[in-house]
């Protein structure tokens, strides 16, 4: 193995160093350093870059407390990214990344730590549902995975169908109009008519939800309506 | 006549609001977010914060204050906190709370707070001051983003989904940094009450500083004090934040939201003010003490070569006997030698040291490529290096964007060295409590 090969990474930090943006040059130089250091040609060098780079971060230490502060922040930032999986880099970085924390025993205690406390706070929340509610009172959640789903029994008020994350999809006043057969279409037996014809009765409400992820489709019936919802334009008949 | 005529206008304006924040409840949550990032958009804040529901705690659904209270009353601790005294935590949490809340609802519009509570309750410690929320909202939407072109979906639901969980996450991450940044102050800056015409302000400043200093710093500074102005005390703080950016004062937080802030046409910053003050610790007979030297480091104006040669040249004391009596020049032309072959990738040690009448063990010892280190465990430690390396190494060390970039890179290749030497923050308590 030559000399130069052995200090290969000398000579591409100075290139980087004397670039007109030295940050964004060293970030691809450390890249370089690595991928030749994977090498068998350059495997030693590698080693002593190592030892070089480590030099230098004891150097760059000294005595000062506040440099070596600020280097346990970047550390802990790490950690919060880690265990947040907030992480900006790929899976193999990331477990990397564990790994070389999990390695220290102190790190690892760290990462733990936090880890277990946040265990609470990260636990998978389940799919976003829709909630409906009457005169301010929640009458129905379900999963959207539930839907197409009916809503029965539903009487005169002022309603609102919401997600679960609060965002409201529609609101306003059902109306006997909207839910009763005789006040919306005046005549009882043309319902008896549809049903015997399996002829779907028409809705006197319908509202695209979300653009047209989702459809709700208010039907009268006898004595009271029903709410349907359905996906996009498979709408239920 | 003209009493009614205004009323009137109130009502039509009145009601144009009402509509419009209907309207924005039933906007999707990322809506709003751009809302909020692109036009200030105060009302779209309003109904982020009173109607979504984004973050699951304990098999319910929460909003955003709601979340961070939780994280404030939980055992999360900041980093280091083995047995954190009781009333200590509960300041630093307490700080951090009001900080994370801040990230979320400040949008700092002629330097007040838009959502203060009030003076009792809010931001006592003045952390929150020139905090703006637009510039988290938009960090979340750039995640998101970059989540959405990760997998393309169509599904409103999907992409309410996605947000909940990226939103999770980044409150947690930030409250995180609260408690950092919150305990850094808290530990690196001394309290002051400062009396103004009968009344006290309380003021941090660094703990370099003397209170004889600071008082004299004060006085000689900050003019036109009104202690009945609201955010008195967060206009002062601001200025000597500006002026002493020491550890105590020095945002711990994302670096992306820094680079985003500090915009010479935000509103927010004091047009009195828009640098703290320009009066220099030296004018003040205040030893001018470097707070953060590394930000003070020197950048290269030569190659690396030329400044390592001319150091190791102007330093030949320092040098072995066989390389000092090559002379200065000597020197200089043996280190740049010796990096003109490195880039050149020819660099022979055997050749060099003929080339300049040394023997190849002098130079090996002094520029040698081959770093033999533990025959047994192939480990190389410092005590291996030779000079030039070394010397190399530390003058790379007062390199601000190397070190920057080893911290910004995750120390990559090196983490689990750098780890060995620094290790996780041990307790500490507050001194000042």
């Amino acid at each position: 193995m030559s000399d130069s090969k052995r200090l290969y990474f000398i000579p591409i930090i100075d290139d980087a160093l004397g670039s007109g943006s030295p940050e964004l040059a060293l970030a691809e130089a450390f890249k370089k350093i690595h991928e030749l250091g994977m090498t068998k040609e350059y495997k030693k060098g590698f080693l002593q870059f190592k030892t070089f780079m480590k030099t230098i971060v004891e150097s760059h230490i000294g005595d000062s407390s506040e440099r070596e502060q600020t280097i346990r922040d970047a550390f802990y930032q790490s950690l919060y990214d880690l265990v947040t999986d907030s992480y900006d880099g790929s899976d193999k970085e990331k477990n990397a990344m564990i790994e070389s924390f999990t390695k220290d025993g102190n790190w690892r205690s760290e990462y733990e730590r936090i880890k277990s406390e946040l265990a609470d706070f990260m636990e998978p929340h389940p799919p976003i549902g829709l909630e409906v509610m009457k005169d301010g009172e929640m009458i129905a959640s379900f999963a959207i995975t539930e839907v197409p789903i009916n809503l029965m029994n539903v009487e005169p008020g002022q309603y609102t169908v919401r997600l679960s994350n609060g965002r409201i999809l529609w609101e306003g006043k059902l109306q006997k109009k909207h839910l009763l057969w005789l006040e919306a279409y005046g005549d009882e037996d043309l319902r008896m008519a549809a049903k015997t014809e399996e002829d779907a009765p028409q809705p006197t409400l319908s509202e695209p939800l979300m653009g047209c992820d989702l459809t709700m489709d208010v039907v009268p019936d006898l004595q009271s309506g029903e709410i349907r919802f359905s996906h996009g334009k498979q709408r239920r008949q | 006549m003209e009493h009614k005529h205004s009323g009137t206008i109130y009502s039509n304006v009145h009601e144009l609001e009402t509509t419009r924040l209907n309207a924005l409840k039933k906007e999707s949550t990322i809506s709003l977010m751009r809302r909020i990032v692109e036009d200030s958009d105060t009302l779209a804040l309003r109904v982020f914060h009173e109607t979504r529901t984004l973050f699951y705690r304990k098999g319910k659904w929460v909003r955003l204050a709601e979340f961070v209270i939780a994280l404030r009353d939980s055992n999360v601790r900041g980093q280091g906190e083995d047995e954190p005294g009781r009333i200590y935590m509960s300041n630093v949490t307490d700080d951090a709370y009001d900080l994370t809340l801040a990230k979320f609802h400040n949008i700092p519009s002629k330097n007040r707070n838009v959502l203060t509570s009030s003076d009792d309750t809010f931001d006592k410690n003045g952390f929150t001051f020139g905090v703006d929320c637009r510039l988290y909202f938009k960090q979340i939407l750039g995640i998101i983003n970059k989540e959405l072109s990760k997998k393309p979906t169509t599904s409103e639901t999907e992409i309410e989904e996605i947000i909940a969980r990226i939103a999770t996450r980044f409150v947690i991450r930030h409250f995180y940094l609260s408690m950092k940044e919150c305990k850094r102050r808290d530990t690196t800056s001394i309290r002051y009450a400062w009396e103004v015409g009968g009344r006290i302000i309380y003021l941090f400043y660094p703990s370099y500083l003397t209170v004889k200093q600071f008082r004299k710093w004060l006085e000689d500074n900050i003019a036109d004090v009104n202690p009945d102005a609201p955010n008195e005390k967060n206009r002062i703080q601001y200025i000597i934040d500006q002026k002493y950016p020491c550890g105590a004062n020095i945002r711990t937080d994302d670096p992306g939201i820094f680079e985003e802030s500090g915009r010479e046409d935000e509103p927010w910053i004091d047009q009195n003010y828009p640098r703290g003050t320009d009066v220099q610790a030296d004018d003040l007979g205040i030893e001018s003490k470097p707070p953060i030297e590394y930000d003070e480091g020197k950048q290269f104006s030569d190659r690396l070569s030329v400044h390592v040669a001319k150091e190791k040249s102007e330093n030949l004391e320092e040098l072995r006997p066989a390389i000092k009596s090559l002379g200065k020049e000597g020197v200089y032309n043996l280190v740049n030698r010796i990096f003109t072959d490195m880039e050149d990738e020819q660099y022979n040690l055997s050749e060099v040291a003929r080339n300049f009448n040394l023997s190849k063990a002098t130079l090996s010892r002094f520029a040698g490529s081959d770093w033999l280190g533990n025959e047994e465990t192939g480990q190389i430690s410092r005590a291996d290096i030779p000079d030039l390396w070394i010397n190399t190494a530390n003058v790379l060390a007062e390199n601000p964007a190397l070190t920057e970039t080893l911290k910004n890179t995750g120390y990559a290749d090196v983490i689990d060295d750098i780890l060995t030497i620094v290790g996780p923050q041990k307790g500490s308590q507050n001194e000042r409590q």
